[in-house]
């Protein structure tokens, strides 16, 4: 019983993360805001080649990191 | 052709050495051999390129047919939805795509970057508090995975999300879709230069 209120508990930060993010997402996507669109902020941080190959480097590890890697702890 | 300029540091060093050397330290933490040797290849990469080692590899931003492109993520998807997951052929694949997509941000950085305007500050410094949050959930997740023994007590988003890729074409599917999508954001494909 203690254990799923703990995985449950977690799980229902990881949701609301999920909703504080989509919440931001479509809150700023229109131009002309207080806080610029995510777009507009990619964009803005692809600039830099490093910028690009870090991000580019995250990207492509989370897929290896779920299709390729075995999932353990 | 601009200079490569560098972006404000930390130390002395490009923030995403940081990021990408910390993240190294804790895959040697959680004795995971086969990312610990992935993050130190990306450390290396990105502190060679910040140093300036990797000038000859220097070329003018790639423009692919955008159709060339959606073939080509469609037949990802498939590819990954169908061949079973962490497997050689799997494994393959990814590496495979990895030299491509690098190939496809190495560009040369053009023009000058345009100073900030506040909407553009706010905008990070609501993503990077977000991500960072993320980033504390799950790595606190995991630490108390680790300290209690139990994988399902604390689940980390690896746990809560491998099961689904694991045992359905669908899940995987949906994921590699959405994660495909996500990288055609990153390269900005669509986007006008």
């Amino acid at each position: 019983m203690e254990k799923t209120l703990k995985g449950l508990t977690t799980i229902a930060g990881y949701l609301t993360l999920v909703v504080i993010g989509v919440t931001l997402f479509v809150m700023t996507s229109k131009p002309g805001g207080k806080i610029a669109p995510m777009t507009a902020l990619v964009d803005r941080i692809m600039h830099h080649r490093t910028t690009r190959i870090a991000i580019i480097l995250a990207w492509w590890w989370v897929g290896w990191h779920f299709m390729v890697n075995t999932v353990r702890r | 052709m601009a200079e490569n300029r560098k972006i404000g540091g930390i130390l002395g060093f490009n923030p995403w050495i940081w990021v990408f050397g910390l993240t190294l330290a804790l895959q040697l933490i959680r004795g995971s051999w086969g990312d610990t040797i992935i993050f130190a290849f990306d450390t290396a990469l990105i502190l060679a390129n910040e140093l300036g080692m990797l000038k000859f590899l220097r070329h003018e931003r790639p423009r692919i047919e955008k159709r060339v492109i959606a073939v080509g993520m469609v037949c990802l998807a498939v590819a990954l939805s169908l061949i079973p997951p962490h497997t050689m052929a799997s494994a393959l694949i990814f590496i495979g795509l990895l030299p491509i997509v690098l190939w496809m941000v190495w560009y040369q950085d053009r023009g000058v970057k345009a100073k900030a305007q506040r909407a553009m500050f706010w905008a990070k410094v609501a993503w990077v508090t977000f991500a960072v949050a993320v980033c504390l959930w799950e790595y606190s997740a995991n630490l108390l995975t680790i300290a209690s023994g139990e994988l399902y007590a604390y689940p980390t988003i690896s746990v809560l999300v491998a099961p689904w890729i694991d045992t359905t074409a669908l899940g995987r599917f949906m994921f590699t879709a959405v994660w495909l999508l996500l990288g055609l954001g990153f390269l900005r494909i669509w986007r006008k230069p």
